[in-house]
């Protein structure tokens, strides 16, 4: 049984379905909260708050599908899983390109809702620890002098130390040495490592 | 002178003597001095009765009664005592007696002759009884004329003509004229200043002066008399100007009558007349008096006016010369003439013809009666008429009328009959004719013996009794379906009209009914019926196969709920965290979720279920509640918003409710689908569920969305069958709906809803009120 700081907050219209989904789930060991329309959720909601949504993709007021936009606009990640009913794949589909965690169709069995929740609450996780990285790296990147972002950048890029000097208009040594600053700095093991960190920092999802 | 000489000179004497005493109508009779008779001509045998030979030598005395006889004898002694014969004067009126003992008025002349020794006198008798009979004749004439005169008020007047004053009045016309009788005559110019009216002088001037101008002749006139003492008196005057036979002078005659009295009587008799006229002319019958000629002597106003103369043209004419045919006069001449010998057979009680004066028939029926006088002798007949032409033709026209009706109800192709309605309608026929005779297999006895409720089908009994009190109570004809049995038992579709046949007073007296066998007609129709009830069940199949979405999502939401209950429940009772009373708890959530799921269902298969059609009074409101959660799941499985605006005030409807609701889902879903067809998100997608009163004998149910609408160009396919912009719609929705509206007498139609998307209209009539 999972038991986690993490809170599975559920949005439905129908009262029946979420508050037999909020039993469902804390019998389950989750702290679950319940909502009847995405309204009411986000009056409640802290987007540092951890955890995962599960969301009914048809509602009066503003849909599942809003409710999923809204929360990417203003940079809150909380994975999501929707709830459909039958006919509603083509929406369920959209919701998953949107970046949704998954869908699940009425009725469902248990294990199917656990395991997805499980599989959220896991990319939650991750996404939190990504966060913790990134910003573990944007504090390392601050330590670096301009010239040394500067070389960073172009080693990034793949330029030879040779490359960076001219366009630069430094020595060559003074290159390897700014480097050697950049890698100590970022507590980088390898150019693969710093690349990776960069890619973390502009937060784009490593290749 | 020789004695031959004188004898034969007294022989001459003697038969000359003779001879005038023979020849003298009066009778000549000689006594001598004592009294004793010494001659006794012829005459006076006639005047006497005695014979000269038995009365000579007699006492004149004889020849007087009593009183003069004594008076005789005693002139006789005085004579001979002193010689004095004092009667020898003038003739003299005396009483004679005949020898029958009779007296009469003589006139007697006494002559003394003068012989030796003693004068003898002679007497000639003159009987004066004829002239003193005509005197006295000739006083009683003028005696009576003038009673006469008195009695009649007729004076007479007389005078010389021109008038010289010189004038007669006899007493009458003193008295007419209010003087004395004997006064002194006024001359006329007198007369005229003092007695005749003013008014009327002028009048009695100018009858004269023109009887003046013609010299002989006369006049007649009337005029007014004033008495002196004021009295107005009425005089009829007739005056002639003769020529006096003494003379060449013309004389003026005349009388003067009072008609005061005639003239008063005449107008009390006019007044009388006219009141007898006016009753005549004010009642309300023709009025025919003629005399026992046939002669028409009265007749009133009505019936001049009838026979189109006036009543001073009728009166003296005979009436069935004028007012009858030549062809039907000689029956009336003889019955008439039989009348009035008083054989009264079809006389008295009688209709004929009688023609107008333009030669129009009218037909006047009579009541005849004879007048009689006082003493009973036939007068004539009084006739009181009515015309009865109108009538009569009216009767004519009934006649042939029920004629023609018998004939029609006879041979009518539809089933007649007509049933009693005097007080209530027993139902018992007083008569059927073939046509309901064969439609119902029985022969016209046996119906005859049978009553409405025989034959009538035992559920349509209900409404037959209340038509015929709906006709009872006033409404002329009534109309409706009902079932018959035949004899054979099977049943016959019929339409009733009745209609109810009143008096002239109101009062119902049969009804009419017609039946028109519409079994074909009827079976066709249920048929009709049928069928549009086995394509309205496709059609609400269809329906909810379209709305299957939202039928998922509303049975997914129970069925959810209770898996997810339910697993809870295993996995805390796994995990031994869950005690009987949190379990109880619970599962009453699983129940309320498979009863929601259940309700679903139930609504479901409502709808669906096959169901024959029903009219009652229905309320549309309600028939839209009840419908209601399928609309709504419908709309939210859509994402649709749903609106009602109900009237709650609108009257019912005559509607099969499933059918009206399925219409009205049929609308929804159209909308519904319309809305959500065209992309986008829920945002705006309204649905509008309207009801309201359109006006006093029709309601009105809208739905209206917020979908693109219909284009114009389709507009005009979209009630047909088939037609259809859904990809797997049957298009039966839109035509199927038309004509269940149609059936319930309303229409269904399209609109373009103002700011896009469509307006569906029902349109039914209200119910009729019940009582």
């Amino acid at each position: 049984m999972a038991s986690h700081d993490a809170t599975v907050f559920i949005v439905d219209d129908d009262e029946a379905v979420r508050d037999s989904l909020g039993l469902l789930l804390r019998s389950a060991g989750y702290r679950a909260r319940v909502y009847g329309g995405a309204r009411d959720f986000l009056k409640a909601f802290d987007p540092r708050d951890h955890g995962c949504l599960v969301l009914d993709i048809r509602m009066p007021g503003m849909t599942g599908l809003e409710l999923q936009k809204h929360l990417q606009e203003i940079g809150c990640n909380i994975p999501i899983i929707f709830i459909t009913g039958h006919g509603d794949i083509p929406m369920a589909v959209e919701a998953v390109r949107q970046g949704a965690v998954d869908f699940i169709q009425k009725p469902f069995s248990d294990q199917e809702l656990m395991d997805r929740i499980g599989d959220a609450l896991e990319q939650a996780t991750r996404q939190r620890e990504g966060e913790l990285e990134r910003l573990d790296i944007m504090d390392r990147m601050g330590s670096l002098t301009a010239r040394e972002r500067e070389v960073m950048g172009q080693v990034v890029q793949g330029k030879a130390n040779k490359v960076i000097a001219a366009d630069l208009g430094v020595s060559q040594r003074t290159v390897e040495i700014h480097r050697a600053r950049v890698m100590e700095k970022m507590q980088a093991n390898s150019l693969a490592h710093l690349v990776r960190m960069v890619m973390v920092s502009e937060n784009q999802p490593p290749g | 002178m020789p004695q031959d000489d004188i004898n034969s000179a007294e022989r001459v004497a003697e038969s000359r003597l003779a001879a005038l005493l023979n020849a003298t109508p009066d009778g000549i009779v000689l006594i001598d001095a004592y009294g004793r008779i010494e001659a006794f001509s012829p005459g006076a045998e006639r005047i006497f009765g005695y014979s000269a030979p038995e009365i000579i030598g007699q006492n004149v005395s004889r020849l007087m009664p009593a009183p003069f006889r004594q008076a005789h004898d005693s002139y006789i002694a005085r004579y001979q005592r002193t010689g004095e014969a004092r009667f020898m004067l003038a003739p003299r009126d005396v009483e004679a007696r005949r020898k029958d003992g009779s007296t009469f008025p003589a006139e007697v002349s006494v002559g003394r002759v003068d012989s030796e020794p003693m004068p003898s006198f002679i007497g000639i008798v003159r009987d004066n009884s004829a002239r003193r009979a005509a005197e006295d004749h000739l006083r009683r004439v003028e005696a009576n004329l003038s009673t006469a005169q008195a009695l009649a008020h007729v004076g007479s007047f007389e005078g010389r003509w021109p008038e010289d004053g010189e004038y007669f009045w006899s007493d009458e016309v003193f008295r007419i004229v209010g003087l004395e009788p004997g006064s002194a005559v006024p001359p006329p110019a007198e007369f005229a200043a003092r007695f005749v009216h003013p008014d009327d002088r002028a009048q009695v001037a100018a009858t004269f002066a023109a009887a003046m101008e013609e010299t002989s002749g006369g006049g007649e006139l009337e005029y007014r008399i004033v008495r002196p003492d004021g009295e107005l008196r009425n005089v009829h005057t007739i005056f002639q100007i003769v020529e006096d036979p003494r003379g060449g002078a013309l004389r003026m005659q005349g009388t003067m009558l009072d008609v005061t009295q005639r003239r008063e009587a005449e107008n009390a008799l006019r007044h009388e007349r006219d009141r007898a006229q006016r009753y005549l002319d004010v009642v309300d019958v023709l009025i025919i008096v003629v005399d026992c000629n046939g002669r028409i002597q009265l007749v009133n106003r009505m019936a001049a006016e009838l026979l189109r103369y006036s009543e001073a043209e009728l009166i003296g004419r005979d009436f069935i010369a004028t007012c009858q045919s030549a062809a039907d006069a000689g029956r009336s001449r003889e019955l008439f003439n039989r009348a009035m010998q008083g054989n009264l057979q079809g006389f008295e009680l009688l209709e004929e013809p009688v023609l107008t004066r333009e030669g129009h028939t009218r037909r006047v029926r009579w009541r005849n009666q004879l007048l009689r006088d006082d003493e009973g002798q036939i007068t004539g007949v009084l006739s009181a008429g009515e015309d009865v032409t109108e009538q009569r033709a009216t009767e004519a026209q009934l006649r042939q009328a029920e004629e023609e009706l018998r004939l029609i109800f006879r041979r009518a192709p539809v089933g007649m009959t007509t049933l009693a309605a005097a007080h209530e309608v027993d139902g018992h026929y007083l008569s059927v004719n073939e046509a309901l005779c064969n439609m119902l297999g029985y022969s016209e006895g046996e119906l005859l013996s049978m009553s409405v409720r025989d034959i009538t089908h035992p559920d349509d009994m209900d409404v037959t009794l209340q038509n015929f009190r709906e006709l009872l109570s006033g409404s002329d004809a009534v109309r409706y379906q009902k079932r018959y049995f035949r004899k054979d038992g099977s049943i016959v579709h019929a339409l009733v009209h009745h209609s109810l046949v009143s008096d002239a007073l109101g009062r119902p007296i049969i009804i009419i009914s017609q039946i028109l066998d519409r079994s074909d007609v009827v079976e066709a129709e249920l048929e009709a019926r049928q069928q549009r009830e086995r394509l309205a069940h496709v059609a609400r199949l269809g329906t909810l196969g379209e709305m299957a979405a939202g039928i998922a999502h509303e049975l997914n939401q129970p069925l959810t709920a209770i898996a997810n209950y339910t697993q809870a429940c295993q996995r805390l009772i796994g995990a031994g965290a869950m005690d009987a009373a949190e379990l109880g708890d619970v599962l009453g959530r699983v129940t309320a979720q498979a009863r929601r799921a259940g309700d679903v269902i139930h609504r479901l298969r409502a709808f669906v279920r096959r169901h024959t059609t029903e009219r009652r009074a229905r309320d549309v409101n309600e028939l839209i509640y009840e419908i209601l959660p399928l609309v709504e799941l419908d709309a939210r499985a859509h994402e649709v918003d749903l609106q009602l605006e109900l009237d709650e005030s609108v009257p019912s409807v005559q509607a099969d409710g499933v059918q009206l609701q399925q219409v009205l889902l049929n609308l929804t879903r159209n909308a519904v689908e319309a809305m959500s067809s065209s992309g986008g998100h829920g945002h705006g997608r309204r649905l509008v569920i309207r009801t309201g009163v359109r006006n006093e004998d029709e309601i009105e149910v809208a739905v209206q969305d917020t979908g693109e609408g219909v284009p114009a160009a389709l507009r005009a396919q979209l009630f047909e069958p088939f037609f259809t912009t859904k990809a797997e719609g049957m298009g039966l929705g839109l035509s199927l709906s038309r004509s269940i509206c149609e059936s319930h007498g309303g229409t269904l139609r399209y609109d373009a809803a103002e700011h896009g998307g469509s307006i569906f209209r029902i349109w039914l009539p209200t119910a009729p009120e019940e009582e």
